[in-house]
C-alpha cells in the first residue's frame, strides 16, 4: 500500500479509530496495530510475512536476554549472535547475487574460468533493509542498557512492523520508541495540527513536484543518457535534486503526521538538507533517521573521530560505503557512498587546516553562501551515481555533460516545480510554526474542510495520466 | 545552537509546556452552531458563518510564534478527522468512483463501485460533485498555461480520444523525441505537434518516398524505459529511421475501462504512419477481465477466448495499416506464478500472431534467460562474465538485458529492412 492512495486513506481512517478506540486496553490497543500493520505489509507481497515476524522475534528474543543477562562474556555472545543474525539475513536477500556475479567476475578477469555457476534467485523483500536495521538497533540498545523499559514481544513486533515507518522510515530507536509503547498514547496532547501539515504538504511534494519531475525530465534523460545534450543532463541533474528530496521527504512527513495522528512521536528524517554548508552538515540534514543511525551504531564503534586523522578517514569510509551499499545491491551505490566518503574527508582536512590560505577564505564575507552552493553541487554530483542504472550509464551521463549542442526549451510548469523541489526548503521554520498555530485555532470542521480542500486541489493540479489513486507495478 | 533552532526545538518538545498553557481549547475554537442553526443553514451559509469566525479569530492577534504548539484532545482530533473523511467522501466522490473502477476486477470492486455510484448519485443533485470539476478543470488550464499539457506521448489519447490536441510541454520536444535526421523534412513526431496547421503541413511532407522509415514503439513499461531507449539508440545505421515512441504504464489489453489501446492506437497510426511497430504488450494482464456483465477469471476458457479476441482486434489494428509489426513475447518473471502467466499470454500472442501475415511474433524467452530457460537476475555474456540483464523487481529488464533484447530486435528489422522499406512505398 502507497501512501497518496485511496487505499492507504480508507485504512487510516479505520485504523485511527479502531486504535483509539482500543487506548485502554492497551494489549489489544498494540495488537491491532501490530495486524494492521501486517496487513499494510501483506498487500504488498504476503510471501515475505514470516521473515518481517522471524527477524522481530529474533531481535524480541536477543533484546529480552540481554536485559536479563548481567555476564559480560554472554551479553556480547548475545550481541554478536543477534547483530550477525540479522546481517546475514539483509545478506542473503539482498546482496547475495550481486556479491556472487563480483566474485564470479572478478576471477573471470583474473583468467580463473570458475566454469558453470549458478546464482540463487532471490526477490528483495519490501522495506528488508528498514526492518533489519530496527532489529539491530533494537538488540545494540539493549545490549548498551538503553532501554529504559522491559522488552516483551509485543512491543518488539510493533516497533520493528509499525505501519507508518515500514516501508521506507524514517528508522526509530528502540530506546526512543519502545519507551512509547509501554503506555496507551496520550488522548490529551495530539500534535493534529503538525499532524495535518506533514501529510499535506508530504502529499504536495510527492504528487506534485517529485512525479511530475521523475517523468517529464529525470526518467526520460537518464532512460536514454546518450541522447542527451549537456544542459538537458544538467536540468535532470537538478531535476533529480528536487525528485528525490520531495519524494523521500514527502514519504517521512506522512509517515510521521499518520504516527502522530495515533498518538505516537517519530524523528525528524530531513532539515533543510540542501541548504548544508558542508558535507558534513548535509548528512545532518539529510535522512537523519539513517545518518544518525550508521554514526551511533556503526561509525562510532569503528572508533569515530578518536583516533589518528588516517584512523578517522578510514572509519568515515567504511561507514559511507557500507551507507551506499545499504541504498541497494550495485556498484553505483558503492561509488555514490565512495564519492561521500571523499567529501566527508576532505571536508574534515579542510576544516582542520590551519594554512592562511584556507584561514583567509574562511573569513572571506560570503563564504558561508559560497561553501552552500559547493555543497549543492557536490550533492548533486553524488546524484549521479545514485540515479544513473549501471556503472556505464555513469560514464555516458559525464560525457553529455560535455556535449553543448542543443538548448532545450523548458516549460514553466517545470520551471516552477523545480524551483519549488529545491527552494521551499528555505521557507523558515518559525514561520511554519507560526502558520500551524493559526490553523490550530480554525474551527475543527473547518480544519477538516481546508485539509480535504488542500487534498482536492493537490488531485486537480497533479499530473494527468494515470490517475494518482492507482497503483499497478508495471 | 542558536536562539532560532533553540526555539524551534522547544515547539517540537511543547507537550509538556502546553499542559501548562491556561488557554483551554475551547477558547481557540469558534462557538459551535446551535441545532437549529444547523439545521436552518444552507452549506455555504454555514462555511460563510465559520469562515467569518474564523477570520475575526485570526485577527485578534492573541499569540505569536512564542506561544507553544496548541495540542488537541481525541474527541477534537476525532472531529477534525471525521470531517476530513465526510469531506473527502463528498468532495471527491467522483475521484473514488474512479479509483474503485480501476480497481482489480472482482467482488470487492463490484462492492466499491455499487457503494461509491450510490454515494455519486446522491451527492450529484445538491452539487457536491462540482468543486471537483471546477478543481480539475482549472488545474487543467493552470497546467497548459504553465505549459505542462497533456502526457507528452498520447497527446489527447488519454483523456478521451475525441479530445484535440494540447499543446506540448516544451520540455518534452528536446527530451523525449529520438535526434532526427533532417531538420527540413521533420515529421510529425506526436511530441512535436505544435499546433494542428504545422501538423498538417508536416504530414503532407511525409509521403516523400525518401523520407526515412517510421518505427513506432508501443506498449506498457516494459517497453517504455531502458527497452526502448536501447532499440532506438540501436537503430544507428544510416539512413536512420524515426523511432515514435507511444507508451503508457500500467496498461495493457486486459482493463480497457483503464486504458484503452484500440481507442488510442488509430489516430496515433494516422498521424504516423509507421513502417513497423514493435510492441509489447501483456505485463499487466495477468489479471481478471471484465467482459460486458460477465467476470472472468484469469486463465479459464471464458477468459481465453475473450482475451484472444482482444489481441486479435490488436493485431488487427495495427495490420490494417500495411506495416509489420514485431510483437514481443514476455520473458520470465522471477515470480514463478507470475513467470507461468506470462508463459501463457505468450501462447495466446503467438497463435494468434499466425493469422495475420503481418504480424511477427518475436519469441525472446531464452535470450535474457538462465540457460535451461528459467529467469535470471545475471546472466553470463560470451567472456562468462555475470551480466545483470533485470532490474530488483524481478519483472522489468536492466540496460544491460534490454541492449540484449534491443541487439536481436534491430538484426531483425535490418534483415527485413527491404521489405519494410517497400511498405512504406504502398503507404
Amino acid at each position: 500500500m502507497l501512501f497518496p492512495t485511496a487505499e492507504y486513506g480508507i485504512f487510516f481512517v479505520f485504523v485511527f479509530a479502531v486504535a483509539w478506540g482500543l487506548r485502554r486496553h492497551l494489549r489489544a490497543h498494540k495488537t491491532l496495530l501490530l495486524l494492521a500493520s501486517y496487513g499494510f505489509y501483506a498487500f504488498w507481497n504476503w510471501r515475505f510475512l514470516p521473515l518481517l515476524i522471524g527477524i522481530s522475534l529474533l531481535a524480541a528474543a536477543v533484546g529480552r536476554a540481554l536485559q536479563t543477562a548481567a555476564d559480560l562474556r554472554a551479553r556480547r555472545a548475545l550481541l554478536a549472535l543477534g547483530v550477525v543474525l540479522a546481517i546475514v539475513t539483509l545478506i542473503a536477500f539482498k546482496y547475495v547475487g550481486f556479491l556472487a556475479s563480483a566474485v564470479v567476475n572478478l576471477l573471470e578477469v583474473m583468467r580463473l574460468h570458475p566454469g558453470a555457476v549458478e546464482l540463487p534467485e532471490i526477490a528483495l523483500p519490501v522495506g528488508i533493509s528498514f526492518f533489519v536495521f530496527h532489529a539491530i538497533s533494537l538488540i545494540v540498545d539493549a545490549y548498551r542498557g538503553r532501554i529504559p523499559v522491559r522488552v516483551t514481544v509485543l512491543d518488539a513486533l510493533l516497533y520493528v512492523a509499525f505501519f507508518p515507518q515500514l516501508i521506507a522510515g524514517p528508522i526509530l530507536r528502540a530506546q526512543a520508541f519502545l519507551p512509547q509503547l509501554s503506555k496507551s498514547p496520550d488522548p490529551e496532547a495530539i500534535d493534529a495540527a503538525r499532524a495535518l501539515e506533514l501529510i499535506a504538504t508530504g502529499l504536495a511534494k510527492k504528487v506534485l513536484i517529485a512525479n511530475f519531475i521523475a517523468g517529464r525530465l529525470v526518467d526520460p534523460v537518464f532512460e536514454s543518457i546518450g541522447t542527451h545534450s549537456g544542459l538537458e543532463a544538467l536540468l535532470a541533474i537538478y531535476g533529480y535534486a528536487a525528485q528525490i528530496y520531495c519524494d523521500f521527504s514527502g514519504y517521512s512527513d506522512i509517515a510521521i503526521g499518520s504516527a502522530l495522528l495515533l498518538g505516537y512521536r517519530m524523528p525528524d528524517n530531513f532539515d533543510a538538507p540542501y541548504l548544508a554548508a558542508n558535507p558534513q552538515e548535509f548528512w545532518r540534514r539529510w535522512h537523519i533517521s539513517l545518518s544518525s543511525w550508521l554514526r551511533d551504531y556503526l561509525f562510532i564503534p569503528l572508533g569515530g573521530s578518536r583516533g589518528s586523522t588516517g584512523r578517522t578517514a578510514a572509519n568515515l569510509a567504511i561507514t559511507m560505503l557500507l551507507g551506499g551499499l545499504w541504498h541497494g545491491a550495485a556498484w553505483t551505490f558503492l561509488l555514490w557512498g565512495a564519492f561521500h566518503a571523499a567529501g566527508l574527508i576532505t571536508h574534515r582536512l579542510w576544516a582542520e587546516s590551519e594554512t592562511t590560505l584556507a584561514r583567509r577564505i574562511r573569513a572571506t564575507a560570503g563564504w558561508e553562501r559560497i561553501a552552500r552552493v559547493l555543497t549543492f553541487h557536490f550533492v548533486c554530483i553524488g546524484w549521479i551515481f545514485f540515479r544513473a542504472p549501471s556503472m556505464e550509464a555513469v560514464l555516458e551521463f559525464f560525457k553529455a555533460l560535455g556535449r553543448w549542442n542543443n538548448v532545450p526549451s523548458i516549460s514553466a510548469a517545470l520551471l516552477l516545480a523545480l524551483g519549488i523541489g529545491l527552494f521551499s526548503q528555505r521557507f523558515p521554520q518559525m514561520r511554519r510554526a507560526e502558520l500551524r498555530q493559526r490553523f490550530s485555532r480554525l474551527p475543527l470542521m473547518l480544519q477538516g474542510l481546508a485539509f480535504a480542500a488542500v487534498v482536492l486541489l493537490i488531485e486537480a493540479l497533479a499530473p494527468q495520466g494515470i490517475p494518482p489513486f492507482i497503483y499497478f507495478q508495471f | 545552537m542558536d536562539k532560532a533552532k533553540a526555539t524551534q526545538q522547544a515547539i517540537r518538545v511543547g507537550r509538556q509546556v502546553e499542559r501548562a498553557d491556561p488557554a483551554a481549547p475551547g477558547a481557540w475554537m469558534a462557538p459551535p452552531l446551535s441545532q437549529a442553526e444547523l439545521l436552518e443553514d444552507s452549506i455555504p451559509e454555514a462555511i460563510a458563518r465559520y469562515a467569518r469566525a474564523a477570520a475575526a479569530n485570526l485577527a485578534d492577534g492573541a499569540y505569536g510564534p512564542a506561544q507553544m504548539p496548541r495540542l488537541y484532545t481525541l474527541p477534537e482530533v476525532t472531529v477534525v478527522v471525521g470531517a476530513i473523511a465526510i469531506f473527502l467522501l463528498a468532495l471527491e466522490s467522483e475521484g473514488l468512483l474512479t479509483w474503485a473502477r480501476r480497481m482489480e476486477v472482482g467482488r470487492m470492486q463490484t462492492a466499491c463501485v455499487e457503494t461509491l455510484r450510490g454515494i455519486q448519485a446522491l451527492l450529484e443533485p445538491i452539487g457536491l460533485t462540482a468543486p471537483r470539476r471546477l478543481a480539475i478543470d482549472a488545474g487543467d488550464r493552470i497546467a497548459r498555461m504553465l505549459g505542462a499539457g497533456d502526457d507528452p506521448l498520447l497527446a489527447g489519447g488519454w483523456h478521451e480520444p475525441t479530445r484535440a490536441a494540447a499543446p506540448e510541454p516544451a520540455i518534452a520536444r528536446p527530451l523525449d523525441t529520438e535526434p532526427e535526421p533532417e531538420p527540413e523534412n521533420e515529421p510529425p513526431a506526436i511530441q512535436r505537434a505544435e499546433d494542428p496547421a504545422a501538423e498538417v503541413a508536416s504530414q503532407s511532407e511525409e509521403e516523400n518516398p525518401s523520407a526515412p522509415m517510421t518505427v513506432l514503439l508501443l506498449g506498457d513499461s516494459m517497453i517504455a524505459g531502458s527497452l526502448g531507449s536501447a532499440i532506438a539508440s540501436s537503430l544507428s545505421r544510416e539512413p536512420k529511421p524515426r523511432v515514435v515512441r507511444a507508451v503508457q504504464t500500467a496498461t495493457g489489453l486486459s482493463r480497457p475501462d483503464v486504458f484503452d489501446w484500440m481507442k488510442v492506437v488509430p489516430p496515433l497510426l494516422e498521424r504516423e504512419k509507421p513502417q513497423l511497430i514493435v510492441c509489447s504488450f501483456g505485463a499487466n494482464d495477468a489479471t481478471n477481465i471484465r467482459d460486458g456483465d460477465r467476470l472472468l477469471e484469469f486463465g479459464h476458457a471464458g477468459w481465453r477466448t475473450a482475451y484472444s479476441e482482444r489481441v486479435a482486434a490488436m493485431m488487427r489494428l495495427l495490420a490494417a495499416q500495411n506495416g509489420r509489426i514485431l510483437w514481443l513475447a514476455l520473458p520470465p518473471m522471477r515470480e514463478a506464478w507470475f513467470s507461468e502467466r506470462a508463459r501463457y499470454l505468450n501462447r495466446i500472442f503467438a497463435q494468434t500472431a499466425k493469422q495475420f501475415s503481418q504480424v511477427e511474433y518475436f519469441d525472446l524467452e531464452m535470450l535474457v534467460s538462465a540457460p535451461n530457460g528459467d529467469y535470471a537476475t545475471f546472466v553470463r555474456n560470451a567472456d562468462g562474465r555475470f551480466v545483470r540483464v533485470r532490474m530488483e523487481d524481478g519483472v522489468h529488464y536492466s540496460p544491460s538485458g534490454a541492449k540484449a533484447v534491443a541487439r536481436w530486435v534491430v538484426d531483425w528489422i535490418y534483415e527485413h529492412r527491404a521489405r519494410l522499406s517497400d511498405a512504406s512505398r504502398t503507404n
